[in-house]
């Protein structure tokens, strides 16, 4: 079952020599919905998804936090002090890096996960089948998977998390090397899960969140800049262009909002695919 | 000064064929975008234009040279690849000495210009004496832009050169794309970031199934939906909205 994310003052910074990478932040994230975290490099994306994944502290020991994190009933007092997964799954930036490369074929590394989880169902294929045909890596079940294009390995890496279900899902800009074909596959996937998952996607743009995610929030130097519904985010859009590239939809701002505040089955078209309500 | 590529095919050893009878040519000054779905040969088509992988059968001429038999030492003197993943090839401890690798090792002249032009174009000359493990991953990825510019090569070809960039690195990409260009260097580029990429494009190949379906005016090609739509690609949601939204 999905669990509520809440985060209450929370800090963080590496060690008490360095500044803060995340500071005071104050966010919740209702069970079942997903929210898109944007935002500049350094901005403090991926930290926050390795606190709320239990990583940060194995990968920096010497890292000093405050604050609380709340992850369904289980109440953290600063940095989660162990990895959570399956609990709490992360599909990484640099997906190269979630592959093990233990297995000699996509299909063993993501049986993998399941072993190492001791999950593995009786028959693995009626579960890993499904998952590789749904994310369109179907015909790279037998391939090597340190050999796959960057976009293939990106969509493998995914798998390595999603097969295990995890109740809270945190992708990393999950479609940095992938084509937009895949992207709406992605898309698709993640809107089906959301009744049984929360999910938080970081990303440098706008486009891929918009139509799955619920909440917007925009970070900068480690600060809560912006958190509200994409609607609220279109509206307001202006104020971000110095952080997230907008260009390309700063033109349409204005008929957007028009169309979708029509009763016209284009505009709730529209409103549905942009996500407004 | 060009790069041509004469019926050209290639299959990986003991593979089936990857890249079938591609012909095209680039030209200095002019910036190839290269698109197709994840999988289809585009970083492998990369890898044949610096002579890493050769033709299984057909040409790769850089500036009319053969890269069936040049080595590729001589073939960095005139194109620089950079990789999809930038832990492919960044190895040295600083910024500045990974940087300086390539126009030191091709005995260029004027190894201090060189690289300063490129830290200072990619915006990491504040940072060169740091450890590139210590960049964020998008600056990484300058980084080996900042590399390839360094090397002084005439034509540069990069591999997504624009996954995971924000804002920032964007623009400083944006711009060093016209600094470039200026400089009558010859770009090709691999991507699937229509958005940032097509207005800085003068010709666009589309690869679909290991053949070229498209090679042609890159002001053109947004109109191509079907071969788009053939090639499994999509064009970014803005894109498509406008289409929409214009009626």
């Amino acid at each position: 079952m999905a669990d509520r994310i809440n985060i209450q003052a929370f800090s963080l910074q590496y060690s008490a020599a360095t500044p803060r990478v995340l500071s005071s932040l104050i966010l919740e994230i209702p069970r079942g919905t997903c929210c898109a975290i944007l935002g500049p490099t350094g901005a403090g994306k991926s930290s926050l998804l390795h606190c709320l994944a239990g990583t940060m502290r194995r990968h920096h020991p010497e890292s000093l936090s405050s604050g609380s994190i709340q992850i369904g009933d289980r109440l953290f007092d600063g940095l989660p002090p162990r990895v959570l997964f399956p609990a709490v799954g992360l599909a990484l930036q640099d997906p190269h890096v979630q592959i093990s490369g233990v297995r000699d074929t996509v299909f063993g590394e993501v049986l993998f996960t399941l072993e190492n989880t001791s999950q593995v169902p009786e028959d693995p294929s009626a579960v890993i089948v499904p998952l590789l045909r749904k994310l369109g890596i179907d015909h790279l079940a037998d391939r090597k998977p340190t050999t796959l294009s960057g976009g293939e390995t990106q969509r493998v890496a995914l798998a390595t998390i999603l097969v295990a279900r995890p109740p809270v899902l945190l992708l990393d800009e999950p479609t940095t090397a992938m084509d937009l074909a895949a992207q709406e596959r992605l898309r698709g996937i993640l809107r089906g899960m959301k009744q049984t998952t929360t999910i938080i996607l970081t990303d440098t743009q706008l486009d891929f969140a918009l139509g799955i995610c619920d909440q917007i929030v925009v970070l900068e130097q480690g600060k809560v800049l912006f958190d509200g519904s994409p609607g609220k985010f279109l509206r307001r859009m202006e104020e971000f262009r110095a952080l997230i590239p907008l260009e390309s939809w700063l033109p349409m701002k204005q008929n957007i909002l028009r169309l979708v505040e029509k009763p016209t089955r284009f505009g709730s078209r529209l409103a549905a695919t942009l996500g407004i309500r | 000064m060009s790069i041509e590529l004469r019926n050209v095919s290639f299959a990986y050893p003991g593979g089936k064929p990857v890249l079938r009878d591609l012909s095209f040519s680039a030209e200095r000054g002019g910036f190839l975008l290269v698109i197709g779905q994840n999988g289809v040969g585009k970083s492998t088509l990369l890898k044949l234009l610096n002579g890493i992988l050769k033709p299984t059968s057909g040409q790769v001429l850089i500036n009319g040279m053969d890269t069936a038999t040049q080595p590729t030492s001589r073939l960095a003197k005139e194109i620089c690849v950079t990789f999809q993943n930038p832990a492919d090839q960044i190895f040295a401890p600083t910024i500045r000495a990974e940087v300086e690798f390539g126009p030191r090792n091709l005995r260029r002249e004027n190894v201090g210009q060189l690289v300063d032009n490129a830290l200072s174009l990619c915006e990491l000359d504040a940072l060169s004496s740091h450890h590139p493990y210590d960049l964020p991953a998008a600056q990484r990825k300058l980084l080996t832009v900042a590399s390839a510019i360094a090397s002084g090569a005439s034509f540069l070809a990069f591999d997504e050169p624009s996954a995971g960039l924000s804002q920032i690195e964007r623009s400083i990409f944006e711009r060093l794309l016209s600094a470039l260009k200026k400089e009558e260097r010859g770009l090709i580029v691999v991507s699937h970031d229509l958005a940032l990429l097509l207005p800085y494009a003068t010709t666009v190949l589309i690869l679909a199934r290991g053949e070229m379906t498209y090679y042609g005016d890159a002001d053109a090609v947004t109109q191509q939906r079907e071969l788009i739509r053939k090639a499994g690609l999509r064009l970014p949601l803005p894109y498509r909205l406008e289409k929409l939204l214009g009626k």
